[in-house]
């Protein structure tokens, strides 16, 4: 991912070829951060075609302070949560159970898993979850993003934020564990 | 950010880690389409922003190709009978006109038709003695009023002499004059002796021109014309570059117009109006108040010691660094792209130095308004790793609905038929009054130059023939 700052000058300038070139760059990675909030490859597709359209738009402030991939990967993050906020992707009003933060903790910590799993699969399962699962167990492991942080970007409780990070992840758990043992009596 | 749940110990991996380092860098390629139907919107959006940047060479030669194509086949198709709608010579405010004349039962009757003859006619001087069988209408050639044209012909010297006997018209030619009516008949001036061209009467009006031929009176007036006076419309795109001066700071923007009008031309002289719609552009200013975690300080922790080896009274620490950190308030600004559209009218008096029958180059000056009918403001970026932002200012200086301007601007037009026309307006416009507001620092000037290069049309402007 070499691009430097020319070709960022000429993606401002609005030259199609620094385009293409960007494009082709980081268009691969951010297809894989696309495929992690969608069901399937078009919608994912066509969420990372519309976070172009706004980084070629939107380029000429980025100020080089940070890399330019962080940068672009935020943009597509958002866009990613704009698109499904407006899909209404995510249960805005869901029940808040009670569940305290060490359970959360408890799980992960507690359950360990062998390295031997397939890429393929575990995105699968991914796209597999609940739309708000999904959304916030992305945020959370791959985004690196706080509950509060969640919270305000999807317009949800901290404390459904805490439920659904949860609720995905056992419900990631128990399909591998569906899985291992299906591969066991094979 | 994230609370650290990821501890692994043992062999397996937490879920966390799992899928952070399974999925977490994954790549794919997008299909072929996926970039083909990005660059179709990216030009999309530049073609309606008037930005033809990344048009295809191709493209961009080949709608050349087809607008010089079809203006010359226009050219060619207004052409009635090969020859140009347009006068060679500069227009001039009067014509000749011919006054039906009697020769010897024969009517002529001005007319505009080319003449034409067949190759296969024989031009027999007709006889004054032979009546023809019946009454014939002859159209006069229009170029026989032309006092030049006359002369020329009193020059030609190669006519039997007045006093020869004119010979007996062949039946033959009157025959087929009185039934090809389809068939232009041949003027008459081809028919006449042009040596009997030199009885001029001189004590006739100044326009006015007679002559005697074998006895026979042809008056010739020569009227004079109304200045002309017409209308034109005409519409084009004019890219422009605006000067924002504030506080002896220049900024420059790009805009751009799409313009229609319509003026009425007399004489040399013209008034204009219409309508242009277009996109301006500016700066966007937005100052940001953030506060973020950050680094201020730092302290040692000792972690071991030992006595020094060569001095043992010392003991040496092994220390380890700790930052200290803590919340700071920063501020920053973000400069964005505003865009703005406009309405504008302008009315411009004009004013033609010089004219030929296909180019004209003049001048136009007179006021224009703009309305403001929207706006969009760029988002500011919002880029704070690990920061909070507190409060956020739109410093960017708010337009006024309406503003008034002073254009002048140099006309310079193309004639390429009679009525359709290429104009290439180079133009300076002054704001009388500024379109932002005023602010505490001054009140900024603006400028702009540009250039309007559009079609035009003309109705019912009167062309002359040759």
């Amino acid at each position: 991912m070499v691009i430097d700052e020319q070709i960022v000058k000429d993606c401002i300038a609005g030259k199609r070829q620094a385009q293409r070139l960007l494009f082709d760059t980081f268009a691969p990675p951010m297809l894989g951060v696309c495929m992690r909030y969608c069901r399937d490859r078009d919608e994912a597709e066509d969420i990372l075609q519309e976070a172009f359209i706004k980084v070629f738009q939107n380029i000429h402030s980025f100020r080089g302070e940070g890399s330019l991939a962080g940068w672009i990967k935020r943009v597509i993050v958002n866009h990613a949560i704009n698109y499904i906020n407006k899909r209404n992707k995510i249960a805005r009003h869901e029940k808040i159970d009670e569940i305290r933060e060490t359970e959360i903790l408890d799980m992960n910590e507690n359950v360990e898993f062998p390295d031997e799993y397939n890429p393929a699969l575990l995105l699968k399962l991914i796209q597999e979850l609940p739309a708000g699962y999904r959304t916030v167990f992305n945020l959370h492991i791959f985004e690196d993003y706080g509950h509060k942080e969640i919270a305000e970007a999807l317009g949800i409780s901290e404390n459904t934020s805490k439920t659904q990070l949860f609720k995905a992840r056992r419900w990631l758990k128990n399909k591998i564990e569906e899985n291992r043992q299906k591969k066991n009596l094979k | 950010m994230s609370q650290s749940s990821n501890s692994n110990s043992g062999p397996g991996k937490n879920l966390d880690d799992l899928f952070r380092e399974s999925i977490g860098k994954q790549e794919f390629t997008p299909s072929p389409g996926v970039w083909k139907s990005l660059n179709w919107k990216l030009l999309f959006k530049e073609l309606i922003h008037f930005n033809f940047i990344n048009v295809p060479k191709l493209a961009l030669v080949s709608v050349s190709g087809g607008i010089l194509v079809i203006a010359s086949l226009t050219y060619w198709a207004l052409q009635p009978a090969g020859k140009s709608l347009l006068p060679a010579g500069p227009v001039t405010q009067s014509q000749s006109v011919a006054r039906p004349v009697t020769i010897q039962n024969q009517v002529g009757v001005a007319s505009s038709e080319p003449l034409t003859l067949n190759e296969k006619q024989t031009i027999n001087p007709p006889a004054r003695e032979v009546k023809p069988v019946q009454p014939v209408s002859v159209p006069v050639k229009r170029n026989l009023t032309s006092g030049a044209l006359i002369a020329s012909n009193v020059k030609t010297g190669n006519s039997p002499s007045p006093s020869e006997p004119s010979p007996v018209p062949d039946p033959a030619f009157i025959k087929h004059e009185s039934e090809s009516t389809n068939k232009v008949p041949p003027s008459i001036i081809d028919l006449l002796d042009p040596l009997e061209f030199s009885n001029f009467d001189l004590s006739s009006a100044p326009d006015t021109i007679s002559f005697i031929r074998s006895g026979e009176v042809f008056t010739y007036v020569h009227e004079k014309m109304p200045l002309p006076s017409f209308f034109s419309c005409n519409l084009g795109v004019a890219p422009e570059m605006a000067l924002y001066n504030s506080n002896g700071a220049t900024t420059t923007e790009f805009n751009y117009w799409v313009n229609a009008g319509i003026a009425y031309h007399y004489s040399r002289f013209s008034i204009r109006t219409g309508l242009g719609l277009g996109y301006t552009y500016d700066e966007g200013v937005y100052k940001m108040q953030y506060r973020s975690n950050d680094s201020v300080s730092f302290y040692k922790e000792v972690i071991g010691y030992y006595p020094d080896p060569v001095n043992p009274s010392k003991i040496i620490y092994i220390t380890r660094n700790h930052a200290i950190y803590d919340s700071v308030t920063h501020i920053a600004d973000d400069r964005t792209r505003n865009r703005y559209t406009y309405l504008q009218i302008p009315l411009l008096l004009g004013y033609n130095l010089f004219e030929t029958s296909k180019f004209c180059l003049g001048f136009e000056v007179g006021p224009a308004v703009s309305f403001l009918i929207s706006e969009k403001k760029a988002e500011p970026s919002i880029d704070i790793p690990n920061g909070r932002l507190i409060k956020l200012e739109d410093s960017s200086p708010s337009r006024l609905p309406t503003n008034w301007q002073l254009w002048v601007r140099l006309t310079i037009g193309y004639q390429f038929t009679k009525h359709w026309g290429l104009e290439i307006n180079p133009y300076y416009k002054y704001f009388l009054t500024s379109p932002v507001q005023s602010t505490e620092t001054g009140k900024p000037s603006t400028q702009a130059f540009g250039i309007d290069l559009g079609i035009q049309y003309h109705f019912g402007r009167k062309s002359i023939k040759k």
